[in-house]
């Protein structure tokens, strides 16, 4: 659509908008016609949602105006917004769990029989007849909650869109969607705009901007970046735009890293080219470099493991890193030993550091994680003792881990060779699970594929105990956990990031630090007396490596914005350490430059030893950070893929070949 | 039936359930128990609080709470008979409107300025207490039913069971409709449930809010003035505590006390529970009254732990 003379449906002209410590809006103009599906796009925490919000009647913008065909208007409600014609699915589902699924659809519009009082059986025939139409087939009497969150979002999206509107905003529509409900987003956003419906699209997931929109607006920090055809920028314009670097750094670093499913092949080579993505996209600091003792060791092991993300710690911002991290947790005496042996229960391959090329890591860490040995595990532990808070003095014993890691051969295979951490024995629940095995190694990231309902989140849950099953069992390094626990999964070392972060997670009165170190608290302290110090810098390390956008660490964590809440979540299960991470939807929500973060996180944290289980809807990052893939389909284990086997196609085709038969 | 299924009828049926169990062990148990003059007797009694507690039921379904209940019930009886010497209208329209106006008041505050409600009607509870102290001059004063009309409300019976019942009856069925069939009900529900989500989509959340108090004190208000009619005068020391009785049928019954969920049945039975606990004991002739509360109290403490396993039992799923 290229009506840009067209009168605008919805207009902000110079919003702005503060709220204590920040200016979320810094003069913020966007036009919406008719017709025109419009992007909104930028970092976590740029200031979408807030100019939704502004739109929609939740805020009062402070300065600038707002109009709505042609005419200036203010909303003072939601509602107001609503009867005016502007239709809306905010960024979190937020819809009434305890209500059924009709009342949810159609609170406000139910059908009325005799009297003017509501015809349930004709509110619950039209609820199941619009929800079908969305490919969600659900008894619409029971409590919405009981949905998954796919399913819920869905029915935000029908409610949404089957009120009279004029205007339809969508705030990450699509971050818990499967690919056949984004298709059939999608075909509802094309029928929108074929209407004559404005509509703006708000997405973390640029290749479904793409697909759909005409317009973008850049949104940076709370100003406007850019505004334009969709067409006439490419992904790396845009990304670069929206991060505010220079388009040939975005290029030259970000290549891979953002638009890496447009460099793999999609034959059988696929495998060799995540070798190579991960050596050149992830950046991995190679061996030699982070091995040389020179007086610049100190230097290396603050910058280590960015230099080791980014491929030679020459990065501007120098991020530090998670290395730190451990340095700042195992670095003191007596807490020492955790990391050790988390380095310890690596280190038997030797080969397994080296195939995912690290030697950076273990300089920096000062934890021989990657040492190939007992000797060299005993270098760690000598280290360990002597290590200062950040680094100096670790060197040197850090630097021998390197170097035997660096000497040690390449060999793969290595993670196959060991004993999981967690077994999980014939998890069998009825209708939901039924004799589910899965086995985690440390060093792997187990991938968890299927399609909605197919018992991915189920299958997470049920180890760590939060789920009462029918039958099957959890061991953990070979150690039965008692059933339907969590408190003794976690104590065990397994931890689960939970997909309904709103619901499961963050506890939105507390602050960005206490939402951090909650799960941590027991390991940051000794005798239950907590380390202060010991918090702010764990907190704040996670906040650098994460860029989680908050005014302060003491900010309530409620006033973030969603993919910065994503973040806090996510460094809260990070900073405990376990042995084992299950994260379902990691990156739900979070932007192009962090999501390449988190990924690198992941993937550090598993060559450091951690076994990690990964829930994702998105193929790309599944294919991306598994190196084997369980296909689930009905809550059973259908298929396996690992090695060369781990490409979007094959989990398609296992999915769907299952499916057939 | 699986265990969602189960824990989900038990949760909304579970006093009706017990109440016939108690019912049927009652009448096994004693001779005298399950006659129609005791049976009678139960209802009448439960009648007043049975208004109350419909209104309270709005209120922690919306997620409040109305302390000032208790109060309004003994305001609305003196109010009731102060009034019915200028005639049957003002006897029943002064407590209604005095009343509604308190729950007005507090809806008000409540909804625009966000206190929270225990405060706010807490407030309310020592307020209207101190002014119905006023108009009776420290309850010194007791004003007599004037009009006979008034006290026919009252008195007058149809099939062995006197007027409030039907009243009670009616408004029961009435409050059900309104829940579950209005949009009205629907809000109330949403606010209870989610209070930004319901904003969200369009929920009215403070004009909800201000309606819910208003028909608690209106309903506080009306039970009150039949009390009046029955006793034929405007007593001032009943009612204290009321306000928990109330709540705890209401919890009893299956609401929520977070909000969000619940219902008018669960309500009925569990005022009627209360009731019928009440009985028993004064058949066992042993017990003094005073134990009917701790028997109530352990039963509420046992609803209540039952509800949390029961929706967790729920969450699970
Ligand atoms: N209620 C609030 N109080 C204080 N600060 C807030 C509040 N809401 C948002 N902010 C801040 O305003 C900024 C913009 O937030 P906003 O939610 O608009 O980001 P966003 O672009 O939608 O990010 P995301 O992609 O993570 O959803 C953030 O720094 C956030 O912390
Ligand atoms: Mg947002």
């Amino acid at each position: 659509m290229r009506r840009t003379d067209v009168e605008p449906m919805l207009e902000a002209r110079g919003i702005s908008k503060r709220f204590p410590g920040v200016l979320a809006l810094d003069g913020v103009s966007l036009a919406l016609r008719p017709g025109e599906v419009h992007a909104l796009v930028g970092e976590n925490g740029a200031g979408k949602s807030t100019l939704i919000k502004v739109f929609t009647g939740v805020y009062r913008p402070d300065g600038g105006e707002l109009r709505y065909r042609g005419a200036p208007a203010a909303f003072a409600t939601p509602m107001d917004a609503q009867r005016a014609g502007i239709s809306t699915i905010y960024q979190e589902v937020n819809l009434v769990p305890m209500m059924s699924v009709a009342r949810n659809l159609l609170l406000g519009r139910e059908p009325r029989g005799r009297l003017g009082v509501i015809d349930t059986a004709a509110m619950y025939e039209e609820a199941s007849r619009v929800l079908a139409g969305y490919g969600v087939a659900a008894d619409v009497r029971r409590p919405l909650r009981t949905l998954g969150v796919g399913a819920q979002q869905m029915v935000a999206l029908a409610r949404a869109v089957s009120v009279e509107a004029r205007v339809v905003v969508m705030d990450e529509p699509t971050s818990s969607l499967e690919p056949r409900e984004v298709e059939t987003l999608f075909g509802v956003i094309r029928r929108l705009r074929d209407a004559g419906i404005a509509v703006l699209y708000v997405s973390h997931r640029l290749d479904e901007l793409y697909q759909v929109c005409d317009q973008v607006t850049v949104l940076r920090d709370g100003r406007l970046a850019h505004t334009g055809r969709l067409a006439e920028l490419d992904r790396l314009r845009l990304i670069s735009l929206m991060l505010g670097r220079d388009l040939s750094d975005v290029r030259t670093r970000g290549l891979t890293r953002f638009s890496r499913i447009r460099h793999r092949p999609t034959d059988g080579a696929a495998a060799a080219a995540r070798v190579g993505a991960q050596g050149l996209g992830i950046h991995r600091g190679d061996a030699p470099e982070a091995n040389t003792p020179t007086p610049s060791g100190g230097a290396s092991s603050r910058g280590g493991t960015l230099g080791a993300v980014d491929g030679g710690g020459e990065r501007d911002d120098a991020v530090s890193a998670v290395a730190p991290a451990r340095v700042a947790l195992g670095g003191e005496p007596g807490e020492g030993a955790a990391g050790v042996s988390d380095g310890t229960v690596v280190a038997p391959g030797g080969g397994a550091a080296a195939a995912r090329p690290r030697g950076g890591v273990s300089t920096e860490a000062g934890v021989a994680v990657a040492s190939p040995g007992g000797e060299a595990g005993g270098g760690a532990g000598a280290g360990e003792h002597g290590a200062g808070p950040l680094g100096g003095a670790s060197t040197d014993a850090s630097t021998t881990g390197a170097v035997e890691a660096g000497g040690g051969a390449a060999e793969h295979g290595a993670v196959e060779g060991r004993a999981p951490v967690v077994q999980a024995r014939g998890l069998t629940r009825r209708h939901v699970l039924s004799a589910v095995d899965v086995d985690i190694r440390p060093g792997e990231v187990v991938g968890l594929g299927g399609l909605l309902g197919a018992g991915r989140t189920e299958t997470a849950k049920a180890i760590v105990g939060a789920l009462p099953l029918d039958g099957g069992q959890v061991l953990v390094a070979g150690a039965p956990l008692p059933k339907g626990s969590t408190a003794a999964a976690i104590r065990a070392g397994v931890s689960l990031l939970p997909e309904d972060r709103k619901a499961e997670g963050i506890i939105p009165a507390l602050s960005v630090r206490e939402n951090i170190a909650l799960a941590a608290l027991p390991s940051l302290g000794r005798a239950g007396v907590v380390s202060d110090t010991k918090i702010d810098r764990v907190v704040e390390i996670f906040m650098r490596r994460l860029r989680i956008k908050a005014a302060s660490p003491h900010q309530p964590v409620s006033e973030l914005s969603g993919g910065n809440q994503q973040k806090v979540l996510l460094a809260r299960w990070l900073a405990v350490r376990p042995r084992a991470l299950l994260l379902d939807e990691p990156t739900r929500g979070i932007d192009v430059g962090a999501k390449a973060e988190v990924q690198a996180l992941i993937d550090e944290l598993a060559e450091e030893g951690l076994g990690v289980l990964l829930i994702s809807s998105d193929l790309e990052e599944l294919v991306e950070g598994a190196d084997r893939i369980l296909v689930l389909r009905e809550g059973a284990v259908v298929g396996e893929l690992s090695g060369d086997e781990v490409t979007e196609e094959r989990i398609m085709a296992t999915i769907a070949e299952q499916s057939d038969g | 039936m699986n265990r969602e299924q189960v824990s989900r009828v038990l949760q909304q049926h579970g006093a009706l359930m017990v109440l016939g169990v108690l019912v049927i062990v009652g009448s096994l148990a004693f001779d005298s128990f399950a006659t129609p003059g005791n049976a009678a007797s139960v209802v009448v009694s439960s009648s007043f609080l049975a208004i109350i507690a419909i209104g309270m039921t709005f209120v922690i379904i919306s997620g409040g709470i109305d302390l000032s209940v208790g109060s309004l019930f003994v305001l609305g009886g003196v109010l009731a008979a102060y009034g019915s010497q200028y005639g049957l209208a003002v006897a029943l329209l002064l407590p209604l409107a005095v009343c509604g106006a308190v729950g007005l008041l507090q809806g008000l505050v409540i909804a625009r300025t966000g206190m929270a409600p225990f405060i706010v009607t807490l407030a309310g509870l020592l307020g209207v207490r101190g002014l119905m102290l006023a108009i009776s001059d420290e309850g010194a004063t007791t004003y007599l039913v004037k009009d006979p009309a008034f006290a026919v409300l009252g008195q007058g019976a149809v099939f062995g069971l006197s007027y409030p019942v039907y009243v009670t009856a009616a408004l029961a069925v009435a409050a059900m409709v309104l829940l579950q069939r209005t949009g009205f009900g629907q809000n109330v529900y949403a606010v209870g449930g989610n209070e930004q989500a319901a904003a969200l989509m369009g929920v009215p959340v403070a004009r909800t809010k201000v309606y819910v108090y208003v028909m608690s004190g209106l309903l506080a208000g009306l039970a009150g003035a039949l009390n009046a009619a029955r006793l034929s005068s405007g007593v001032t020391i009943l009612g204290i505590g009321l306000e928990l009785d109330a709540i705890a049928a209401v919890v009893i019954g299956g609401t929520l006390l977070t909000g969000g969920a619940g219902g008018i049945t669960g309500t009925v039975a569990g005022v009627l529970l209360l009731g019928v606990i009440q009985s028993l004991i004064n058949q066992v002739g042993s017990l003094t009254s005073a134990f009917q509360q701790v028997v109530s109290g352990v039963f509420l403490a046992l609803v209540v732990v039952a509800q949390r396993l029961l929706s967790k039992a729920q969450r699970l799923t």
